[in-house]
């Protein structure tokens, strides 16, 4: 199927040129599963739109040398005739919404391809029970959480059946029970086409994975032996010690009866009583629309529950539902949203202003990117980039709770035990940290306390 | 929720768009209210039957009461040289020309039922609908007709990330002079949802030989209802040309 010939391809990447490159031949057939993997920032999304033609057809990157697919080039007239054979889901499921319904969304691809109604209506079906789409059935494209969005985009996708599917980070944002039925999936379709993956849950995909490809931080693409990595040894402590924020020693947030509903008569969350204290690190964990991210925004002073109070205690102080607001320090799903400055330095310059040693604002940054510039703008970081520096933008802030919403999305091995690390430090200041996360290794590594949110009820899980 | 339960119209969005617009022409040219009042009843009666609730009713006719009232006040404050004549009303600590007030008060009207219906229609035509009915029906090319559906899709995520960004910056503390800065990422994330809202289009292969799984097919009712509407929209223009 695919066949890539030693070939360099180099961009601009915050002002430096980065280059993606491969100095054997490589080939991938049908009938292989194959992981790319690597640090995040390395080039693996670079790499899969290669695959994909869309590098060099939609970029403004050179490309130097020959990759081809069933013995053609990728680029030209090439392109449009490999449009059904080869697909590619995008890492942030949102980019990829055309339609302002799922339904509409969820045909779109097949409408494409000239599918007839029955087949059309079979693929439903067949989609409908393998992804739970039918909880998405008669919302409209932005109600949907980031795990649905995910589930609707995967199933238009794979309605397809193309020969080659390109997924980048496809269980990213879906729950440990779908990301196994997905894998599983995965695993009985792979048998007449080819399935290239980039994916951080690498112990789940281990057994099914048929090939290894490793693109390294310096954009080295190369074929690993297997999926065993060295342990990542516990980091060292990052020394917070001496950071100027306030220390909480009396610190509590307390849910009383609390409920919620956008609408009435249908609760989305009831009579939630538990509390958490100072120093605490707990994991929200739940199936994908089962209101995570709204015990986020109740807990967060967002909005205000519709029965019931949420309470931080702060010594003799009491903030009661919306006036939580202020001490909260909040970590979006989207971590572009955190972004106002045309600099990463002046993004960060808030955060650091609290840290006065200058050998611990470069070490700490220094173990957050592998390279970074901080007079670019921040738009221009990889995902996973982003999102490590809207977690430095927030949690030094001074806050006394913290929220993080999937905060370990799209990072690396070594970036998941450097937040977990910084996690665990800041639990030393006496500060609430509450996390939402389908990432079990990271919650086991990490957590105090998991809850699981489901039909409505918070339960403790040991 | 079962697959495309309760996604019917009343009537076809598109015919809802050309009767919003005949009828938009309408209430701004006509100077005669009972005839603007029938034609903004006539327009709300379809927009409820398309699924406008009387929450949303009720908010739009505050907001269009708001945006009215401005224009009353301006027209009292500032009346033109041909109206400062005649009876003066005074209340309280104002003074006004009476036919002044007379005059605001008939443009205050127009202007409640221009912008009441103006602002409904965006509630109850399904623009999504339209452009497709275009592309199928009416040769509107697939290059012109999706860039738009996405651009008019945007416009709800634009939102929720307004808000996002917003609630980052109260967050951050970020103080007023900052926050003004809220356009600049709401800027990239526009720039960026097109661009990949383009590839998007291009990865899961548009193409104009493209087939569609619902027709947005016209019935007879909206027929009807559009012969109805054009029937009284001739009658209407009729008599106000007949009384100005």
């Amino acid at each position: 199927m695919y066949k890539l010939r030693p070939f360099s391809y180099s961009f601009n990447k915050s002002g430096k040129t980065k280059n993606i490159f491969l100095e054997e031949t490589l080939s991938f057939d049908k009938n292989e599963l194959v992981a790319i993997v690597g640090p995040s920032g390395g080039g693996k999304t670079t790499l899969l739109k290669i695959l994909k033609g869309i590098i060099p057809e939609y970029s403004s990157g050179v490309l130097e040398g020959e990759v081809t697919f069933h013995g053609k080039p990728l680029s030209g007239s090439n392109f449009q005739d490999n449009l059904k054979k080869i697909l590619y889901l995008f890492q942030n499921p949102f980019s990829q919404l055309i339609y302002p319904t799922p339904e509409e969304e969820f045909l779109f691809s097949m409408e494409n391809f000239n599918f007839t109604h029955q087949e059309m209506n079979a693929s439903r079906e067949k989609f409908e029970e393998l992804f739970n789409l039918k909880n998405v059935w008669g919302k409209q494209n932005s109600q949907l959480s980031n795990g649905e969005c995910q589930k609707l985009v995967l199933a238009s996708l794979l309605a397809i059946n193309p020969e080659v599917l390109l997924l980048d980070e496809p269980t990213a944002f879906l729950d440990p029970e779908a990301r196994a039925d997905f894998y599983h999936f995965l695993n009985t379709i792979r048998g007449n086409r080819l399935v290239i993956i980039v994916d951080h849950h690498i112990e789940e995909i281990k057994d099914i994975v048929t090939r290894v490809i490793e693109v390294s931080i310096d954009g080295k693409i190369s074929p690993r032996a297997d999926l065993k990595f060295s342990e990542v040894k516990a980091q060292e402590s990052f020394g917070l010690e001496e950071i100027a924020i306030p220390r909480f020693s009396e610190l509590q947030l307390k849910m009383s009866n609390m409920s919620f509903s956008y609408v009435k008569k249908t609760s989305l969350l009831e009579n939630l009583n538990t509390h958490f204290k100072a120093g605490e690190i707990i994991a929200i964990k739940g199936k994908n629309g089962t209101g995570k991210s709204t015990l986020f925004k109740l807990l967060a002073g967002i909005m205000n529950p519709t029965t019931g109070n949420v309470t931080l205690e702060m010594g003799k102080k009491k903030f009661v539902n919306k006036k939580i607001f202020p001490n909260v320090g909040f970590i979006f799903q989207n971590p572009e949203s955190h972004f106002f400055y045309d600099t990463i330095a002046e993004e960060l310059k808030q955060s650091f202003k609290h840290i006065a040693s200058l050998e611990l604002k470069e070490a700490i940054l220094k173990r957050f990117f592998h390279e970074i510039n901080l007079d670019k703008s921040p738009f221009l970081l990889s995902e996973g980039e982003k999102r490590r520096l809207s977690i430095l933008m927030t949690v030094f802030l001074g806050k006394s709770l913290l929220l993080f919403d999937e905060p370990t999305f799209g990072q690396d091995q070594r970036s998941i035990k450097e937040i977990s690390q910084l996690m665990r430090e800041l639990k030393k200041l006496g500060l609430i940290q509450v996390f939402i996360s389908h990432d079990d290794a990271f919650i086991k590594e990490t957590a105090d306390r998991v809850f699981v949110l489901k039909s409505g009820s918070l339960n403790e899980i040991s | 929720m079962k697959f495309l339960e309760g996604k019917k119209e009343y009537i076809h969005s598109w015919y809802l768009l050309i009767m919003s617009g005949f009828g938009l022409i309408f209430l701004l040219a006509s100077t005669t209210l009972p005839l603007n009042f029938l034609m903004a009843s006539f327009l709300l009666f379809l927009y409820k039957k398309n699924g406008l609730t009387n929450k949303v009713l009720f908010r739009l006719m505050a907001y269009a009461l708001i945006f009215a009232s401005v224009f009353l006040f301006l027209n009292l404050l500032y009346p033109g040289e041909k109206l400062k004549v005649g009876e003066q009303i005074t209340l309280g600590q104002f003074t006004f020309y009476k036919a002044a007030l007379m005059n605001g008060l008939i443009n205050f009207a127009r202007l409640f039922m221009l912008s009441l219906v103006s602002m409904c229609s965006t509630y109850a035509i399904i623009y999504t609908k339209v452009i497709l009915y275009l592309i199928i029906h009416k040769g509107l090319k697939v290059v012109m007709g999706y860039p738009l559906l996405i651009a008019l899709n945007s416009i709800l995520l634009f939102k929720e990330e307004f808000d996002r960004i917003r609630l980052s910056a109260k967050f951050r503390g970020l103080g007023w002079w900052d926050r003004i800065f809220v356009l600049f990422p709401l800027l990239v994330f526009a720039i960026r949802h097109s661009q990949r809202g383009a590839l998007s289009l291009v990865t899961r292969g548009l193409n104009p030989n493209k087939s569609f799984y619902f027709g947005y097919d016209l019935v007879t009712s909206d027929r009807k209802w559009l012969r109805s509407f054009f029937l009284m929209f001739i009658c209407l223009v009729a008599i106000a040309i007949y009384f100005r």
